[in-house]
């Protein structure tokens, strides 16, 4: 098994150097802004939460915001560098084999295709997850001390760009790419059409996320202050209309309730609408008002874990067609 | 001529296809993009008029769908810009890099090597097509990033100035050229196509990533202070600001502007005979510096090829 693991190793070594070079140095880059964020917190606790107003607080507060700033710029990259290792690791292992000629060899030599491919898979996977898993823990560290007043555990703030999430991520497109590669047999062809793959489906999870999460949101509007949620810190799933009865409808869905859109009367500051001006001094016959449906932040956890579990079919799916694939397709 | 673009095709035929399939999808909906915020806007600004009687006052409530519209294809011009900008260095690692790295990979290069009259002529067979297909495409993309910027409301058909700087025009072209040699250059040292990739792309963020910062200090340095009003017309690249002294000419900081003699903040307000200004480089500049970035990047070009060619020359052919 060893000689297994240490053969995976030695094919794929230049895209684990790289994934690993990537993934350290920028879990080390957020590990030292959240060292000099916790170390500004520390000279003067009181600034970041009582006396955040105070003079003598300003310059800290702007060294933190400064701070703030980069983190925010290396969190966008966690992401990406999830899903881009996932590739990386996952598009070669069988196409180069099938693109080279040496699937038929080592095939034949195998007692199985299924027992060539596991070690394989079973050591990118557990790389990806050390590494990954390094970078999640600096993602978090690094947000923790940015924002020292926020529970991100109940906290929307950079979903999906810290946390567990980035180590689904990256499995979900270990197991794409891997499936690509297997169909395509070729390694830049199958990377293209595994980015594209990887870009599809984000957006398609992404969607389906939203609407799972619908039963777990609030209408709020953005007008009106103390509505018991708060924007920051929520997720938004998009602006709705709310009729008088309390239903909530898409701009498609009022129209075919029978309203002539074109001609309605906004009251901007209030988020409402009307039929006519008079209606709209008067105040009468509202007949919707606009609203933001927001999932709260303490539902941090169901939407990560929903998501994850989004994640993890589709990397169970990519998987069983890969292995699907590799056993049946012609070695070259 | 013909015969090489022909072997390159086999030889590429999947990412070609891929890669210019995407490419024309790419500049055919930016051009589609462009032509429709024109249209909406012509029909916009021709409501605004009928409706006030003024082009250019505030838009009655009818006309509001045409600003829905044009917000809707500002968003999806956003997203193809972003593409756009991309595209060049997509379409330069994904040709250049295997152009060499998959020869020498796949072992055939000691045979295309052994059968071609020498290593340097077998390079340039290569090359060329390849280097015409990607400048091509992008120069496509580049194209119709130009009718998109200008399409944008801020300018309505006029020069968009810095606005989309690296997102339109033939720098695409230059940046795809350049990253494509890059890429030939990296696929020959290394040998293998996918490490060669990744290395490619990490060379070329660490160009671009200096290029970006070079830029930015010729630019700042070549900023010059001008009143709001005319700072802001022509998409100029906004650097700082600050107040002159209508009387001395002399420009203090936002800070020192807003530091009142006693050293706490004045109460608001603006204090007579200082004008607000900004330090802008003036949109009418923008082709002096797309000029000096395509210099670098056309000597950065002939380096990398220059490389390749000597690599090629000289490395063993697995």
């Amino acid at each position: 098994m060893l000689q297994r693991v240490r053969l995976s190793i030695a094919l794929q070594r230049w895209e684990l150097l790289f994934v690993a070079i990537l993934t350290l140095s920028l879990s080390a880059g957020m590990l030292w802004i959240g060292w000099q964020a916790s170390q500004l917190v520390a000279f003067d606790p009181a600034c970041f939460a009582a006396d955040r107003d105070a003079s003598r607080c300003r310059d800290l507060l702007d060294d933190l915001g400064n701070l703030g700033g980069f983190a925010g710029q290396l969190l966008t990259y966690t992401s990406v560098v999830a899903f881009g290792s996932g590739l990386v690791l996952g598009v070669p292992l069988v196409a180069r084999e099938i693109e080279h000629g040496t699937a038929d060899l080592a095939w034949s030599l195998s007692p199985s295709r299924t027992g060539w491919l596991l070690p394989r898979v079973a050591t990118g996977a557990i790389i990806v997850v050390a590494l990954l898993g390094a970078l999640a823990i600096a993602s978090e560290v690094v947000a923790g001390a940015i924002l020292p007043d926020l529970d991100l555990g109940a906290d929307f703030t950079w979903y999906g760009q810290r946390g567990v999430l980035l180590v689904v991520q990256a499995l979900m497109s270990l197991a794409i790419g891997l499936a690509i590669g297997a169909v395509f047999g070729r390694q830049l062809p199958g990377l293209l059409m595994g980015v594209l793959a990887t870009v599809g489906l984000l957006v398609l999870v992404n969607i389906a996320v939203d609407r799972w999460l619908m039963s777990d949101a609030t209408a709020a509007r953005f007008s009106l202050p103390n509505q018991g949620i708060s924007f920051n810190g929520s997720r938004s799933l998009g602006g709705f209309f709310q009729i008088p009865s309390g239903a909530i409808l898409t701009n498609d869905e009022l129209a075919a309730t029978g309203v002539d859109m074109s001609n309605l009367v906004w009251d901007d500051e209030r988020g409402e609408f009307y039929a006519s001006s008079a209606d709209r001094a008067a105040r009468r016959n509202l007949i919707g008002r606009h609203v933001d449906l927001l999932v709260p932040g303490k539902k941090y956890g169901t939407a990560v874990l929903k998501e994850s579990l989004l994640l993890g079919g589709i990397a169970l799916t990519g998987g069983a067609l890969a292995f699907g694939v590799v056993h049946r397709r012609r070695p070259y | 001529m013909l015969t090489w673009f022909r072997l390159t095709w086999r030889m590429h035929r999947a990412e070609l296809m891929l890669l210019l399939a995407a490419a024309g999808v790419l500049a055919l909906a930016t051009l589609w993009v462009a032509l429709q915020m024109s249209a909406t806007r012509s029909a916009e600004l021709a409501c605004i008029q009928e409706a006030n009687g003024v082009a250019g006052q505030v838009s009655h409530l009818r006309c509001e769908d045409f600003q829905s519209t044009v917000e809707i294809l500002m968003t999806a011009g956003g997203f193809l810009s972003l593409g756009a900008s991309a595209a060049p260095f997509v379409l330069g690692l994904v040709l250049g890099v295997p152009l060499i790295g998959g020869e020498v990979e796949g072992r055939t290069a000691s045979i295309a090597w052994t059968l071609s009259r020498s290593r340097g002529r077998w390079l340039w067979r290569r090359l060329v097509p390849v280097v015409v297909i990607a400048g091509v495409a992008v120069f496509a993309i580049g194209l119709a990033g130009d009718a998109l910027a200008r399409s944008y409301p801020a300018f309505d058909g006029a020069d968009p100035g810095f606005s989309g700087y690296g997102t339109r025009g033939p720098l695409l072209a230059i940046r795809a050229v350049a990253v494509l040699l890059i890429g030939v250059a990296v696929g020959a040292l290394i040998g293998r196509a996918l490490p060669a990739i990744l290395l490619s792309a990490a060379v070329c963020l660490v160009v671009f990533i200096g290029l970006s910062i070079v830029s930015d200090r010729w630019m700042r340095a070549e900023a010059i202070p001008l009143e709001l009003g005319p700072a802001q017309t022509g998409a100029s690249q906004v650097y700082d600001m600050g107040y002159r002294n209508d009387v001395t000419g002399e420009i203090v900081s936002f800070k020192d502007y807003y530091q009142g003699p006693s050293g706490g903040p004045m109460d608001g307000g603006e204090v007579p005979g200082m004008t607000m200004v900004a330090y802008v480089v003036p949109g009418s500049r923008y082709m002096d510096f797309v000029l000096r970035e395509s210099g670098v990047l056309g000597g950065l070009a002939l380096l990398a090829g220059g490389l390749a060619f000597l690599v090629v020359n000289r490395r063993r052919p697995y």
